[in-house]
């Protein structure tokens, strides 16, 4: 018997020791308040000193640098906003960033925007960096009818599911499809280019799927010919074999979307067996991040990539000055996105006049910030949220590796260079 | 369509290699001392980690750091044997299977900690570039890792053959108790025997930083089919082992070309189920070592 208890016992032990690996404790930052300028902050009833605002990221776990980045950026935007006076309609109430740290885990994310909206009284919440996570911590906000502003996550279902309090600033990852046939067709046009052949090549995951689902509707659209079409494993482990099939279809725009290591590996492959298509362009990704160019060296150059921010981009460079004496950082399209949701919560707050959530929420749903506005930090016309929650003001710039340098080549009003097509790839 | 099938076999084949060390250093344990270790694909992954500082700080190639991460993972093995893989060698299977996995949970997520989730990557002097066979292409830092990983294997059954510790190991590994009275210190062979298994796998390192990028979780896909193979191939024959490694890795590649999306691994473990459905105890299992 007592044999058994000492079984049990180191079982369960064991099995403590298992889960306590696994899940950490979450250590919610405090907010990082700018101090009171010595502005009045009425006494009235009615009116505020601070507005606070929740936002869950990941600031520890697998993904703990990109929460750090949107820390920074977060943190960023509401000084510079606090310095700048403040919400006006609301007496030059302050803002106040309440963190909550999701780890890279649902469970956690449920429970730390509960936690955000009962017991820290946000007036409206921000997040969350991954689109999985995205969905859970929005799914709470809106049963808690507190409005949730979606900072990077580009999942299509995160506004499909007829949600009232989910507001998503960037681009839904369906418009990845829209821009590459935009941008084939003009290619086609301005430099005679007779773009005709796609292939599409991409991870067997939800963005990648719903990606490429709107892009098959686009070449049917556009007369053009699918002439390869596959899914691979994620985390995938040699892509020659597929690279080679890519070779024979022979096409003149390949399409791609990896993300982490992937991207690296699927590189490797292109390069191996030489595909030489007239436009190699990338979705979203692995391809964006700095590791990649790093890793493929030459054979990154002339890749196409679709982003929604890039440094060379007008106002970009001050901005990042700024950025980076603010925090030793510089700006990245995950940051530059923090930004931008900080000052879409600004407005809204302004036009609420009111830190109740369901007045931020009806605001966020009228709110448009024209082109010119001081709040629009992207490139983009306008930031406009329609009847889903998403904005249709937001959109994919086009860059070009040409040697070691990332230029933006499209749209032509941001463009900072021509692009180099036919490219030439793996020379 | 044939050429798609030949770069399969030639790549599967390549990558058979290296589930071959993993392979080999889960047959080492579980043959000497009967714990079937869970953690095996992360020890390849901690040698990764060992390549990539090897690297930086001497800036040695990877190949040349083979020589710096081995005796380190010898030692790593030996020393976490002693301080806390012997305790449970005298505990039940449940019992050690648990301990193992958390040890996997461990480990990974210690390499999280200190590692950071970033993927890294090292070059050799083998990187970039490819071989044309007729219409294949191989990755020159994969018929290294290969070559490497075969000439690693048979030195380590010439070493179990020949040598007096390879022996004194195998001794303990059939008859503990026939091996002590025969004058073999076993708690001593079972630290050298998990050493050794832990530093045939840690040779992988360096082999495969060069190929594929390193994560906290490189090791899982090792593991998965490293324990498929060693199950498949009947559980203790470390031939059928290494055979069934090639077969796995092999049908996993095939099954990535010809099948779309994520199907790819259906292939290998279909093979796997369909297997153990008509022979559980493998393929060549029932046969001793």
């Amino acid at each position: 018997m007592k044999k058994q208890v000492k079984r049990l016992l180191c079982m369960a032990m064991a099995a403590m020791m298992v889960l306590a690996v696994g899940c950490g404790s979450s250590t919610p930052q405090s907010s990082s308040a700018a101090p009171s300028s010595g502005e009045s902050s009425q006494a009235a009833s009615g009116d505020t000193d601070v507005v606070k605002i929740g936002v869950v990221e990941p600031l520890s776990g697998k993904d703990a640098l990109n929460g750090q980045h949107m820390r920074y950026a977060f943190t960023f935007a509401v000084d510079k906003i606090n310095a700048a006076g403040g919400i006006k309609s609301m007496g030059g109430a302050k803002l106040e960033l309440v963190w909550g740290d999701h780890q890279s885990k649902q469970d956690v994310a449920m429970s730390e925007v509960e936690r955000l909206i009962n017991t820290e009284n946000v007036s409206v919440l921000a997040g969350a960096e991954l689109s999985g996570i995205t969905m859970a911590a929005t799914q709470v906000a809106e049963r808690m009818q507190v409005p949730f502003v979606v900072d990077v996550p580009a999942a299509v279902d995160i506004t499909e599911r007829g949600f009232q309090y989910t507001f998503r600033t960037n681009i839904s990852a369906v418009e990845y499809a829209n821009t590459f046939a935009e941008y084939v067709n003009y290619v086609n046009e301005k430099y005679d280019q007779n773009i005709q052949n796609i292939a599409m090549y991409y991870e067997d995951a939800e963005i990648g799927q719903s990606i490429m689902k709107v892009a098959r509707e686009q070449i049917t659209a556009n007369n053009w010919n699918l002439v390869y079409d596959q899914a691979h494993l994620s985390g995938i482990q040699d892509a020659v074999t597929h690279a080679t099939k890519i070779k024979a279809a022979n096409p003149d725009a390949l399409l791609m979307n990896d993300t982490g290591a992937d991207s690296i590996i699927v590189t490797k492959g292109l390069a191996s067996v030489g595909v030489q298509p007239k436009m190699i362009i990338t979705a979203d990704g692995g391809y964006e991040m700095p590791y990649w160019k790093e890793n493929a060296g030459d054979t990154g150059n002339d890749w196409f990539q679709m982003v929604q921010y890039n440094s060379d981009l007008p106002g970009m460079k001050e901005l990042d000055e700024e950025f980076f004496a603010a925090c030793g950082e510089h700006l990245n399209g995950h940051s530059a996105l923090g930004i931008q949701v900080v000052y879409v919560i600004k407005e809204a707050l302004e036009l609420a006049a009111s830190p109740d959530p369901k007045a931020v929420r009806d605001a966020l749903a009228n709110l448009v910030i024209e082109e010119g506005s001081e709040s629009l930090i992207m490139p983009w016309d306008k930031i406009d949220f329609d009847e889903k929650g998403q904005n249709i003001g937001a959109a994919n710039i086009i860059c070009q590796w040409q040697g070691d340098t990332f230029y933006t080549v499209y749209p032509e009003k941001v463009a900072t260079k021509e692009p180099n097509i036919p490219a030439q790839y793996f020379q | 369509m044939g050429v798609l099938l030949l770069q399969s076999i030639v790549t599967g084949f390549m990558m058979g290699g290296i589930y071959g060390l993993v392979i080999l250093g889960l047959s080492i344990t579980f043959g000497v001392m009967q714990i079937m270790n869970f953690a095996q694909g992360d020890f390849l992954m901690l040698s990764m980690y060992a390549t990539f500082f090897a690297v930086t700080f001497f800036h040695a190639d990877p190949y040349i750091a083979i020589f710096i991460v081995l005796p380190v993972m010898f030692l790593f093995g030996a020393v976490l044997f002693r301080v806390l893989i012997v305790h449970i060698v005298p505990k039940n299977q449940m019992y050690q299977m648990l301990f193992m996995m958390g040890l996997q949970y461990f480990l990974q997520n210690l390499a999280l900690c200190l590692f950071s989730p970033d993927y890294r990557f090292v070059t050799g002097v083998a990187s970039g570039k490819f071989i044309n066979l007729g219409p294949i292409v191989i990755e020159v830092s994969r018929l290294i890792a290969f070559v490497v990983a075969i000439g690693v294997t048979m030195l380590v059954f010439w070493f179990l053959k020949s040598t007096d510790t390879g022996r004194a190991i195998r001794a303990a590994s059939q008859d503990r108790d026939a091996a002590s009275y025969s004058g073999i210190n076993v708690k001593k062979m079972f630290i050298f025997a998990f050493g050794l298994g832990v530093a045939v796998t840690g040779i992988g390192g360096p082999l495969v930083a060069p190929i594929v990028p390193m994560s906290p979780t490189a090791g899982n896909n090792y593991q998965t089919y490293a324990l498929m193979a060693v199950v498949l191939g009947g559980l203790g024959n470390i031939n059928g082992a290494l055979i069934s490694g090639f077969i796995m890795s092999i049908a996993l590649e095939i099954g990535n070309a010809f099948l779309p999306g994520s199907l790819g691994a259906v292939l290998p473990f279909t093979i796997f189920i369909v297997v153990l459905l008509f022979k559980p105890e493998g393929i060549w299992g029932g046969k001793s070592r």
